[in-house]
């Protein structure tokens, strides 16, 4: 019996310890994107005031606007707005890439129907606003 | 150099909205926006559309600290996300072209006012007694627990009213497609006044949820081209680091205290929505 009990007792524990927490994979997921896309702001903040000829009145105008040609060949030529565009993309991204990993997360670790329908919906819905609204 | 003075002032306000707003369960924008458009003269909306994008990292750098403690009651979140997700839509594509943000602002300001009163009635109180589950709660198995590290102990939790929350949380969404700012204060009140869970699991909670309801509301932001990339980057740094620093304090402070910030908070807003609303900013 007694040597039952010490075989039994740590199996527990250990397929506790075996299974992916949404907390945890949530948890580095955000701080992985947030802390990513602020350092691709400062890159970007960097480069333009290493450039120069940065005033308050640029700051104040020059806006967002999205081509993703124009975006990636900035990226690559090292140009200070394309790399801001960039880390504004990957920040506005990283909750959305934690609802999608929470989603995969029940639906194949938990084996939830119904939070796995609740975070579908979530994820179709953010997506829906950010690609279709103009 | 003045371009980098400005630069270096922005930076040291959003710290300031960082450190709120991960205490209060907030993104920060009631510190930024008046900063941006009060001190440093900048337009409403552009304040706006820098202020909603850098919530996303106050709500990731502080969400993913409580989120790791298990202070975050996730059930919640995930489940009500979807009530607030739709409101953001509704109210960024089909609400904003009509509606005047003027009345909208003052109405909103009165509500977030009279809410001070059943807040300010649970001073005093460290955490909720005799909550019952309500069905669906107990259907969504949104009961909790979570280790308090001043009362040094694991705290458990039951959650109440999850229908006046989802109407809570579908006015948050609505509200931060429409108004930028707000979203997380009315989260915060779901929690405190509808589902009544211990103020830690407010915070944590509203601070995870308001980085997808900010998300959903920035590509309206993000298209119409109110969004400044040079502002963005240091609101969204000072306030990463805010976030991260105020997860310290909050996770050391009682409930009542953190109750007592997020009312201070919610007068701020009520307060600059009136304003708003009847023009003076």
């Amino acid at each position: 019996m007694a040597v039952e009990e010490t075989t039994n007792v740590p199996v527990e524990p250990l397929r506790h310890e075996d299974r992916i927490a949404i907390e945890d994979v949530s948890s580095w997921v955000l701080r992985i994107g947030v802390i990513a896309s602020v350092l691709i702001l400062l890159v970007g903040l960097v480069i333009s005031f290493a450039h120069g000829g940065i005033t308050k009145h640029i700051m104040e105008t020059q806006t967002f606007d999205l081509n993703f040609g124009r975006l990636r060949h900035g990226i690559f030529a090292f140009q200070g707005f394309a790399w801001l565009e960039f880390g504004i993309l990957v920040l506005v991204f990283t909750p959305i890439l934690r609802v999608f990993t929470a989603m995969v997360l029940f639906a194949f670790e938990e084996h939830d129907r119904l939070y796995t329908a609740v975070t579908f919906l979530v994820l179709v819905m953010v997506l829906g606003s950010l690609l279709f609204i103009r | 150099m003045t371009a980098f003075v400005f630069l270096l002032e922005i930076l040291g306000a959003s710290f300031a909205g960082g450190i709120l707003g991960s205490i209060a369960g907030v993104g920060g924008g009631v510190v930024i926006v008046p900063v941006l458009t009060i001190f440093m003269g900048m337009d409403i909306r552009y304040a706006i559309g820098a202020s909603i994008v850098s919530v996303i990292a106050t709500s990731s750098g502080a969400g993913s600290v409580y989120v790791k403690d298990r202070i975050t009651n996730i059930r919640i979140a995930m489940f009500l996300e979807v009530a607030t997700a739709l409101g953001a839509i509704i109210g960024a594509a089909l609400l904003a072209p009509h509606l005047p943000t003027s009345w909208l602002s003052v109405l909103f300001g009165i509500t977030l006012l009279t809410s001070l009163i059943p807040i300010l009635r649970k001073f005093g109180e460290e955490l909720p007694e005799g909550v019952v589950d309500d069905d669906l709660a107990r259907r969504l198995r949104l009961d909790g627990s979570y280790f308090d590290k001043r009362l040094n102990r694991e705290v458990t939790y039951h959650v109440t009213g999850i229908p006046l929350a989802s109407a809570y949380m579908f006015a948050a969404g609505i509200i931060s497609g429409l108004l930028g700012i707000g979203a997380g204060v009315v989260k915060v009140l779901a929690h405190e006044i509808a589902m009544k869970v211990p103020s830690k699991v407010s915070t944590a909670t509203s601070n995870f949820m308001i980085g997808v309801t900010a998300a959903a509301a920035s590509g309206v932001y993000l298209n119409r081209g109110l969004v400044l990339p040079f502002i963005v980057a240091p609101v969204a740094t000072g306030v990463l680091v805010g976030a991260f620093g105020g997860t310290k304090l909050m996770e050391r402070m009682s409930n009542n205290l953190i109750r007592q910030v997020f009312a201070v908070v919610l007068a701020l807003i009520g307060g600059q929505m009136l304003l708003r609303g009847f023009g003076v900013i």
